[in-house]
Formats: structure tokens, C-alpha cells, sequence
């Protein structure tokens, strides 16, 4: 770019909100991919190929903002958790890889994401996403770590049985064990946010199965339609209250030419 | 490394206590394998199939073996947990099942096969097709 602007960061600060609205959004890919493939008869295949498509769309008008606006930006973590999933359901249906090979090379996958980005930018900070190629491994990153923690979490749910509660709580104590490392006991804050980043998925797609899932498997019965609106329509009215009130992270000088 | 290490611990602090109550307060209920549970609802619709493929109905088998296909599909996130195993057996043996009475031209013996292994894994998830 030639002309000079003021930088901002092109992701939102990470509060309270964030991380409600980001649990929101992967409880509804995990039952919006559930209902869009099963009810809506397009197969697994067909809406993978679709979905993909529509989160390019939806990644590119992201790009385009070179700063953070609530409704692009939260439409592409909506959709990267629906394809997140469908990726992992395919890898596992339709080609039959076993969860623990998927949980393990998402894993090199996401580690491999950080070295590329760490290398490239000497930082994996979230605060400073200011150019095209900081925001691609940004991107990139969170696409892995929803893959990844699609496969983790049901892995957990196949080995283990536990059922969607049982799930639920067991994520749900290991980010309140970190987010206490982080408050309490100086465990870096980037690490402290990817980590709870990827267990947040889990943690939501067992909420999204229990409410969703019939009576008799332990769930509420809601239906995949019914949970998945339910949540997008609580998506929407965050972003639009976030579209009114928050202004992203402050302007700050351009990044040193590296 | 001090970092990954205290992440580490912090992980894996909350699964020992979970896993801890879990062998105290629900030994019973986990200890034993668990199974697809009540599969009638599915062995229904294949006897529906099965009659119409004995009397050669086999669009209508089709048909209505679609509601099989559906039916298995809703049910995928709620049972394949409980025994993923056995869920793998049916799904090996229903695929075929699919494919042999949408079959053109139609071969009214091999979806009779296919639908009778189907039937037989559904019965008794734990052998393979």
C-alpha cells in the first residue's frame, strides 16, 4: 500500500464478549453442518463443496476491510466452524481416517501453522495483525484449530462415552484450569489463547449436541434447526450490539518495514 | 518451555480430578460397554424393504429405504459415540445395503443378500458384514 494510513488490527480484542460469541459460533457449526447435511439431503459432499465456497466469499470480504468490523469478521468464524467440522465429518465418513490420525495431524498442522507464522513475523501476536500475511496465518490458524478441535473433542466423546454433560464439563473445567494459569499464575497469554481457543470448540459442539440431540440419547430435543437458529439469532444480536459499540483496537503506528 | 510445561500441567490437572470422580462416583456406569442401544426403529423400515423387494416392488424398496438412510444418518451424532465399533459395522453393511437395491439394472438377488447381511448386523452389531 502507498498511501499511508493509520494501521489497525483487523481482529477484535479478546474480552468477555469475544469469547461468548465465539462459543455461540462453533455450538452452531457444529449443529448447523449436522442439520445442513443430514436434513437438507445435500450429503456431506455436496455441502462441504458449498459451504466452502461461501466462507471464500465470506474470507475475502473480511480481507477486504484491512480493519476489524464485527459483521465480516464473526460471518467468517461462523462459517469456518461449519466447514471445521465438515472437514473432520468427511475425513472420518468418507474416507474412513480414524479420529486419532486426524487429531494428530491437525495437530502438526497447527503446529506447523505457528512455526511458518512465528518465522515469518517473529511474533503470533493477536494484536497486531496489520498486514495481509499476518491476517492469512491468523486465519489459517483458526481454521486448524477448529479442525483440530472438532477431531479432539470427538475423539474424547468416542474412547470415553461420556455423553454430551459429561463432555461439556470436562472442557469446560480445563479452560477454567488455564484461564486461572493465565490470571493467577503467568501463563503467557498467547498460549493461554490458542489453547482455550481450540478447547472452546468441543466445549460448544458438546452444548450443541445436548441441546439438539432426541431425549433418549440424553439430549433436550431440539432439533438441529431449532438450536442452530437459535444461536445464530443470539450471534446477530451481539454483532449487532458490538457493530454499535465497539470500535476495534485503538489505531497504532504502522509495523516497522520487516 | 516453562511455559509449555505449566500449560501442560494446567491441562491435564482438571482431566486427572475428572477422571478421578469419574472412577469414584461412576464406575458402574461407564464400566460396562455400552451398545447401539434399541435399534427396532431401523430393522422396522428394512423389513418394510425387504417385503417390497420379495415382491418386486423394487422402486418402492428404494424408496423407502431412503427413510432407512435418513433415519441413520439423524441418529449418527446421538449412537455412534456409544459403540463406535459396532456403529461402524451396520454403516459398512448398510451402505452395501443402499447400493445394491438403487442398483441399475435392478438385481433383485443381490439386494436380497445385501438387505439380509443388513438385517442380520443390525440384529447383532457385533459381527461384521
Amino acid at each position: 500500500m502507498n498511501t499511508p494510513s493509520p494501521t489497525f488490527n483487523r481482529v477484535p480484542r479478546v474480552t468477555l464478549d469475544f469469547w461468548l460469541i465465539k462459543l455461540m459460533a462453533v455450538t452452531m457449526g457444529e449443529t448447523a453442518a449436522d442439520y445442513l447435511s443430514v436434513q437438507l439431503g445435500l450429503g456431506l459432499a455436496g455441502t462441504s463443496v458449498l459451504m466452502t465456497l461461501v466462507l471464500i466469499a465470506a474470507l475475502v470480504w473480511q480481507f477486504m476491510q484491512r480493519r476489524y468490523v464485527p459483521l465480516p469478521y464473526w460471518l467468517a468464524v461462523v462459517l469456518i466452524s461449519v466447514v471445521g467440522t465438515l472437514i473432520t465429518d468427511n475425513l472420518v465418513d468418507n474416507l474412513h481416517v480414524p479420529l486419532e490420525v486426524t487429531t494428530a495431524a491437525f495437530t502438526v498442522a497447527l503446529a506447523a501453522t505457528f512455526l511458518a507464522w512465528y518465522r515469518s513475523e517473529r511474533t503470533l501476536s493477536i494484536h497486531s495483525i496489520f498486514t495481509f500475511r499476518r491476517e492469512a496465518f491468523y486465519w489459517l490458524a483458526i481454521l486448524f484449530t477448529f479442525a483440530l478441535g472438532t477431531a479432539a473433542g470427538d475423539l474424547v466423546a468416542e474412547r470415553f462415552a461420556l455423553g454430551y454433560l459429561a463432555t461439556g464439563i470436562l472442557f469446560g473445567m480445563i479452560i477454567v484450569s488455564l484461564s486461572i494459569g493465565y490470571f493467577a499464575l503467568g501463563l503467557d497469554s498467547i498460549l493461554a489463547f490458542w489453547l482455550v481457543y481450540i478447547l472452546t470448540r468441543p466445549l460448544g459442539a458438546s452444548l450443541g449436541d445436548l441441546l439438539s440431540q432426541p431425549h433418549k440419547y440424553g439430549g433436550f430435543e431440539l432439533g438441529t434447526m431449532v438450536t442452530s437458529a437459535l444461536f445464530l439469532a443470539i450471534i446477530a444480536a451481539l454483532v449487532i450490539y458490538m457493530t454499535m459499540r465497539d470500535k476495534g483496537e485503538a489505531p497504532s503506528v504502522a509495523p516497522p518495514a520487516a | 518451555m516453562k511455559q509449555l510445561l505449566l500449560a501442560l500441567v494446567l491441562i491435564a490437572a482438571p482431566i486427572a480430578l475428572f477422571g478421578g470422580y469419574e472412577l469414584y462416583a461412576g464406575s458402574g456406569a461407564h464400566a460396562a460397554p455400552a451398545t447401539l442401544g434399541d435399534m427396532s426403529a431401523f430393522t422396522g423400515i428394512i423389513a418394510d424393504v425387504q417385503a417390497l423387494v420379495e415382491k418386486a416392488e423394487l422402486p418402492q424398496a428404494a424408496k423407502r429405504i431412503t427413510d432407512f438412510e435418513t433415519a441413520w444418518d439423524q441418529a449418527e451424532t446421538a449412537i455412534r459415540p456409544l459403540n463406535p465399533v459396532q456403529w461402524g459395522h451396520v454403516d459398512q453393511a448398510a451402505d452395501r445395503a443402499l447400493h445394491a437395491v438403487r442398483a441399475t439394472p435392478p438385481d433383485a438377488a443381490a439386494a436380497k443378500a445385501a438387505l439380509a447381511t443388513l438385517m442380520a448386523v443390525l440384529t447383532n452389531p457385533d459381527t461384521a458384514p
